[in-house]
């Protein structure tokens, strides 16, 4: 991904356009999973720019042949979160109605409403599917709470989140070939008009 | 194992989704290592799993 190098060449050479790319392109997508996880919203920015910050310091630390740049990121926000809903503030704050302690009736983390790009993607992917995707990936359960929540074996668990990754990446391979031809076609066209 | 049966496994998601024992990892990160090919997959898997994100991604007020 060039913009993924764009960014941590901006970065290693100290250039703050780079954390404002990195902002642009990566916010949304980390910022849902800290909401998700924190289920609070001071708390969740304080995940991202926790994050944002660790990025911009520890860039040196990233491998590139290890994973890409989003897989790093999310893994530092999730060691973010867990170490704020660990501290003390967190916990007595928990108790009282800033937190939303049931998971249930919040409207973030509960909500259905899908933005039309999560419609697109997860159209067609049953919802026993897409429900063990949700939980282990963007409301950070583990696979034995999940299993315990949706009173499922551990494996069966296992096996549904694969076969979710699995629709969501034919779904990508489809739309890049559809984009493929389409800009083979209008290639063709250019060449028979000129 | 073959690759095909790597990837028919799982073990490439569940490394990524943090989902593996210690033992299981090193298993992973040593067929990483015995076929370079399945790194692609791991990378698809990772894009996968950002578009996912993304698509279902809040923006910050």
């Amino acid at each position: 991904m060039t913009i993924d190098l764009q960014i941590i060449e901006l970065i290693k050479s100290g250039n703050e356009q780079g954390l404002r790319l990195l902002y642009k392109h990566y916010a949304p997508a980390l910022h849902g999973v800290a909401l998700r996880q924190l289920r609070n919203e001071m708390y969740a920015e304080e995940a991202l720019q926790n994050t944002f910050m660790k990025v911009w310091s520890k860039i040196d630390q990233y491998d590139a042949t290890k994973s890409t740049l989003y897989t790093w990121m999310i893994n530092i926000l999730r060691n973010s979160s867990i170490d704020i809903s660990r501290t003390q503030k967190f916990q007595v704050e928990k108790k009282t109605i800033s937190i939303d302690n049931n998971v249930h009736s919040s409207s973030f983390t509960e909500s259905r409403e899908f933005s039309m790009d999560a419609k697109k993607l997860l159209e067609g992917m049953e919802d026993k599917y897409s429900i063990v995707l949700d939980y282990l990936y963007l409301r950070g359960y583990s696979q034995s709470e999940l299993s315990e929540e949706l009173d499922l074996p551990l494996g069966t668990i296992k096996t549904r989140v694969k076969k979710a990754i699995d629709i969501l990446r034919e779904k990508l391979d489809k739309e890049s070939s559809l984009l493929f031809g389409f800009i083979i076609l209008l290639l063709l066209l250019l060449k028979g008009l000129f | 194992m073959t690759i095909e049966e790597i990837r028919l496994s799982g073990l490439l998601e569940y490394y990524i989704l943090d989902l593996l024992s210690e033992s299981e990892k090193q298993e992973v990160e040593g067929y990483l290592q015995e076929f370079p090919e399945l790194r692609k997959d791991k990378i698809d898997i990772e894009n996968a799993l950002h578009k996912y994100a993304s698509a279902m991604g809040i923006e910050p007020r």
